[in-house]
C-alpha cells in the first residue's frame, strides 16, 4: 500500500443490517456449538493431555515435557519423520506432478479422454484399506501377479516387496502414488476456469502449445497445485490402513508412521505419549500449511 | 415480517436442540447393553449381553447354543440375549462403556493391562470372593494357579477364575509327514531332525501367531527358558538379552529359513490356517480350539486333498504346553448392575462351570479341567476327535504349562513390532542377537515412563 493511498472509510452497517446480527448469531451458533465440541474441545485436551502421564481412563499426571522427550529419543519416531519426510517429497513432485498432467491431458480432451476419465476415477471408490489389501495381492512373492511377470523372464526371481528393504517402503508408497484423482479434479478446475480471453490472446501472440502451457495455463493453476500439495501431504502425515494392513511399519521399521506409533501407544495405555504424537503431527501439518501457502502465494488472486 | 422472524427464531433453536441432542447422551430413553428388561408380570430378569462369539466368530459354535441352555436351564427366572460385537472392536466398546460407568452386567474378558490398572481398581467389577466361599464344590474346580492370580492382596476376586486350560500345541498333517513317533516327548534339537524339510505354516504378519507359538517353545526348550517366561507373568519382560531367548531366536531363523511354507512371510495366521489345510504345509501351531477346522463339516475350507481325518496333534517338544494358568478368567461382573443382574450373572457362572458345560466345553473346543473327574461318557467322547485324544494323551503329570512370549512382553512389542521384526530375522537381515536387540529397544521404548 502506497504512503499516499488513503485508508478506506470503516464500513458501517445500516441500521437494518444490525438489526440482522442477532439472527446471525443465532443461526451461526450451532455451527459454532459443532465446532467447539467436535474440534476445539478434543485439540485443546489432546495439547493437555500430551504433557501427562495418562492411561486413558483414570486421572492424568502432569509430567512436563517427557513424553516429547521419550518421543525425540526413540528410534522409531526418528525413522517415521524420515519416512515422513520422503513420502513427503514423492507426494509433492511425482503424486502431484503426476494428477497435474492428468488434469492437462483431460483438459485438452483427447480422443477417448471420457474414458479415461472414468477408468482414472475408479480408484476412488475403492477405500485405502481395499487398495492395501489388492496390493498385498499384487506384490506377493508366490503368487503376486507382479513376481509372476518377472518369473517369465527370470523363473528364480523371488522378492518379498513388502518385507524387504528398501523394497518396502516403495511397495507401501505405490498403494498411494498413481491415485491422484483429488489432484486432477482440483486442477482441472482451475484450468476449466481460465478465462478463455487470456487463452486467445496468448495464441495471438504467437504462443505455442507448451508456452500456453507453462506461461498462461501452469501459473494461473498456482493455487490449485498448492492446494494439491496441502492435500497430498496432510494425506501423507495421516497415512496409516496402507501400512498398518500390509507391512504394520516393518521390516525394521523400514516403512513406520506417526499414526502407527500413536495406535501403538494407545495398545500400552500410554494416551499421554499417543497425545504428543497427535500433537507434532498437527504442528507438522500446519507448518507444511503455512510454508506451501507462502510458496504458492495461495492468498493472492489472479483475477 | 414478524411471523417470519417468529419462525425463524423456531427453526434456529430447533436447529441448535436437535444438534445438542444428537451429542448427548439419552440416558433416560436409550437402552444401555445389560441393561434389565422384566417381562411385564412374569418376573423374568433379562439382560444383554455383548460379545464377540456369535454369528461366524469361531467361538460361537460352542458359546450361542451353551446360552441357549441357560435359558432353558433357567426358563421363567432368567434370560440372556446376545448382543454381537465384533471382536475386532469388542475391547475398545467395552473400555468406552466402563468410562461412561455404562459395563453390561457381564464382561466377557479384557487385557490384563485394562483389568488390572482400570476396572478392578476402579471398582467397577462385582467381588467374585463371598459367592465362591458359599459355592467351594465350584471352587475347587477352579485352577489353583488361576484362582491365587485373581486374588488381589485385599482377597477379592473380580475376575472369574478358569477351570480350564487349553495347551497349546501344534498339528501335523499325518499324510505328508506320516511319523510314528514321540514328538512331544523329543527335545526341540531332535525335533528339527525329525522334521527334515517339512514346511510349517508360518504366519508373521498381525502378531505372528504361529511364530511366536514355535518361538515359546524354543525358549522353553533353552536352559532356564521356563523360568524366564514365567517370570513375565508378573514382570513384563523388556530385556531380550537373556541367553534362552537370543538361543531360541536363533532356532526360531533356522525354522523360518528352513522349514517356512511358502508364503509364511507376510502370512496372517488365516494364510496360515489356509496353507495348512490346502496341503501346501505339513505342520501348524495353534490351540485346541482348531480342532473343529479338521472336522467334517468344515470340508468346504479344505483344498488339494487336504483332509482333517489325517491331523494329528502333539504337545511342544520337552512336554511343553504353552498356557497361561496364572492368569486373568473370561468374565467379570459389573458393580453396577443391580441386585437381580447379579444373581443372574452369578447364576451363568455356576452354569457354565458347572461339570456337564465343562466337558461339553472340552468336548467342543478342546483342554484339559484339572479339578474336575471326568465322566465315563466324556472320556469315550473325547477319544472319537483324533487331536483332542492325542493333546489329552500328551498332557500329563510331567507336561510344563509356559505362557506365551506374547503374553509376556509389553502389548504394542506384541502386537507391532514382533511381527515387524520377523521379515528381517527370516531373510538373514538382523542376527538372533540383533532380534534381541531391537525387541529390547521396542520394549524399552513402549514401557517408558
Amino acid at each position: 500500500m502506497h504512503a499516499t493511498e488513503k485508508r478506506p472509510a470503516r464500513y458501517k452497517p445500516s441500521r437494518l443490517q444490525r438489526a440482522n446480527y442477532k439472527w446471525i448469531y443465532l443461526f451461526l451458533l450451532p455451527t459454532v456449538v459443532i465446532f467447539a465440541m467436535f474440534y476445539v474441545v478434543p485439540i485443546v485436551e489432546v495439547f493437555v493431555t500430551s504433557f501427562t502421564k495418562w492411561d486413558g481412563f483414570n486421572a492424568p499426571s502432569f509430567n512436563g515435557v517427557r513424553n516429547y522427550i521419550n518421543l525425540f529419543t526413540s528410534h522409531s519416531f526418528l525413522t517415521s519423520l524420515k519416512n515422513l519426510f520422503w513420502w513427503c517429497v514423492i507426494a509433492m513432485t511425482l503424486h502431484v506432478g503426476f494428477g497435474t498432467l492428468v488434469a492437462f491431458v483431460l483438459f485438452h480432451r483427447p480422443h477417448g479422454w471420457k474414458l479415461t476419465r472414468a477408468v482414472y476415477m475408479i480408484p476412488n471408490v475403492i477405500s485405502a484399506a481395499a487398495w492395501a489389501m489388492i496390493y498385498r495381492f499384487i506384490f506377493n512373492d508366490d503368487i503376486g501377479i507382479l513376481n509372476s511377470l518377472i518369473r517369465l523372464l527370470d523363473p528364480d526371481f523371488s522378492v518379498d516387496w513388502f518385507y524387504v528393504s528398501p523394497w518396502a517402503f516403495w511397495s507401501v508408497t505405490f498403494t498411494w502414488l498413481f491415485y491422484a484423482v483429488i489432484v486432477t479434479l482440483i486442477v482441472l478446475g482451475d484450468l476449466l476456469n481460465i478465462p478463455q480471453e487470456l487463452t486467445e490472446a496468448a495464441r495471438i501472440d504467437g504462443a505455442t502449445g507448451w508456452q500456453l502451457i507453462r506461461y498462461v495455463q501452469l501459473p494461473l493453476c498456482r493455487a490449485a497445485i498448492g492446494t494439491s500439495i496441502i492435500c497430498s501431504l496432510t494425506s501423507r502425515i495421516a497415512m496409516y490402513e496402507q501400512i498398518a494392513l500390509t507391512t504394520a511399519g516393518g521390516p525394521d521399521y523400514a516403512t513406520v508412521s506417526l499414526p502407527i506409533l500413536l495406535v501403538n501407544a494407545i495398545t500400552d495405555y500410554r494416551y499421554g505419549y499417543a497425545n504428543a504424537v497427535g500433537v507434532l503431527m498437527f504442528l507438522i501439518g500446519l507448518v507444511i500449511l503455512w510454508v506451501v501457502n507462502r510458496l504458492f502465494r495461495m492468498d493472492e488472486t489472479d483475477y | 415480517m414478524k411471523k417470519k422472524r417468529m419462525f425463524a427464531g423456531l427453526l434456529a433453536g430447533a436447529l441448535l436442540a436437535a444438534s445438542l441432542a444428537g451429542c448427548g447422551a439419552a440416558s433416560g430413553s436409550t437402552a444401555q447393553p445389560g441393561s434389565t428388561a422384566s417381562s411385564a408380570g412374569a418376573g423374568v430378569v433379562e439382560v444383554t449381553i455383548p460379545s464377540y462369539k456369535t454369528g461366524e466368530n469361531v467361538g460361537a459354535v460352542f458359546f450361542e447354543p451353551q446360552v441357549e441352555r441357560f435359558n432353558q436351564a433357567y426358563e421363567g427366572q432368567y434370560h440372556i440375549t446376545l448382543e454381537s460385537v465384533p471382536q475386532d472392536t469388542f475391547l475398545d466398546q467395552m473400555k468406552m462403556l466402563a468410562q461412561q460407568g455404562e459395563l453390561p452386567v457381564l464382561v466377557q474378558s479384557g487385557d490384563v493391562d485394562w483389568l488390572s490398572n482400570v476396572v478392578y481398581p476402579n471398582g467397577l467389577a462385582y467381588d467374585l470372593s463371598g459367592w465362591l466361599e458359599e459355592n467351594p464344590e465350584l471352587k475347587a474346580r477352579l485352577m489353583p494357579d488361576g484362582l491365587a492370580f485373581c486374588t488381589d492382596e485385599s482377597g477379592a476376586i473380580y475376575s472369574m477364575p478358569l477351570a480350564t486350560v487349553r495347551p497349546t500345541g501344534f498339528f501335523w498333517n499325518s499324510a505328508l509327514w506320516d511319523t510314528q513317533e514321540d514328538l512331544s516327548a523329543m527335545t526341540m534339537e531332535q525335533f528339527i531332525t525329525a522334521m527334515g524339510d517339512q514346511k510349517i505354516a508360518f504366519s508373521t504378519a498381525e502378531n505372528g501367531w504361529v511364530a511366536a507359538l514355535f518361538l515359546t517353545a524354543a525358549i522353553a526348550g533353552e536352559e532356564g527358558g521356563i523360568e524366564w517366561l514365567q517370570a513375565g507373568v508378573e514382570n513384563r519382560i523388556v530385556d531380550f538379552s537373556e541367553p534362552a531367548f537370543v538361543n531360541a531366536i536363533g532356532t526360531l531363523q533356522q525354522m523360518l529359513q528352513n522349514n517356512a511354507a511358502p508364503n509364511s512371510i507376510g502370512a496372517t495366521y488365516a494364510d496360515a490356517a489356509n496353507s495348512f489345510m490346502s496341503n501346501q504345509a505339513a505342520l501348524i501351531a495353534n490351540g485346541p480350539w482348531m480342532s473343529s477346522d479338521f472336522a467334517s463339516t468344515n470340508s468346504a475350507n479344505w483344498s488339494n486333498g487336504f483332509d482333517g481325518a489325517n491331523v494329528r496333534a502333539a504337545l511342544f517338544p520337552g512336554q511343553i504346553g504353552i498356557a497361561n494358568t496364572a492368569t486373568y478368567g473370561e468374565w467379570f461382573i459389573s458393580a453396577n448392575a443391580a441386585p437381580e443382574e447379579i444373581e443372574l450373572a452369578l447364576a451363568f457362572l455356576e452354569f457354565i462351570n458347572s461339570p456337564e458345560e465343562i466337558e461339553a466345553y472340552l468336548l467342543a473346543e478342546g483342554g484339559d479341567a484339572p479339578g474336575l473327574t471326568y465322566s465315563d461318557g466324556f472320556k469315550e467322547e473325547q477319544g472319537k476327535t483324533q487331536v483332542l485324544a492325542d493333546l489329552a494323551a500328551d498332557t500329563t503329570a510331567d507336561t510344563t504349562f509356559v505362557p506365551c512370549i506374547l503374553d509376556v512382553i509389553p502389548s504394542s512389542v506384541a502386537n507391532a513390532d514382533f511381527g515387524m521384526l520377523l521379515p528381517s530375522l527370516a531373510d538373514g537381515t538382523f542376527t538372533p542377537e540383533d532380534f534381541a536387540q531391537r525387541m529390547t529397544q521396542a520394549a524399552t521404548e513402549a514401557t517408558a515412563e
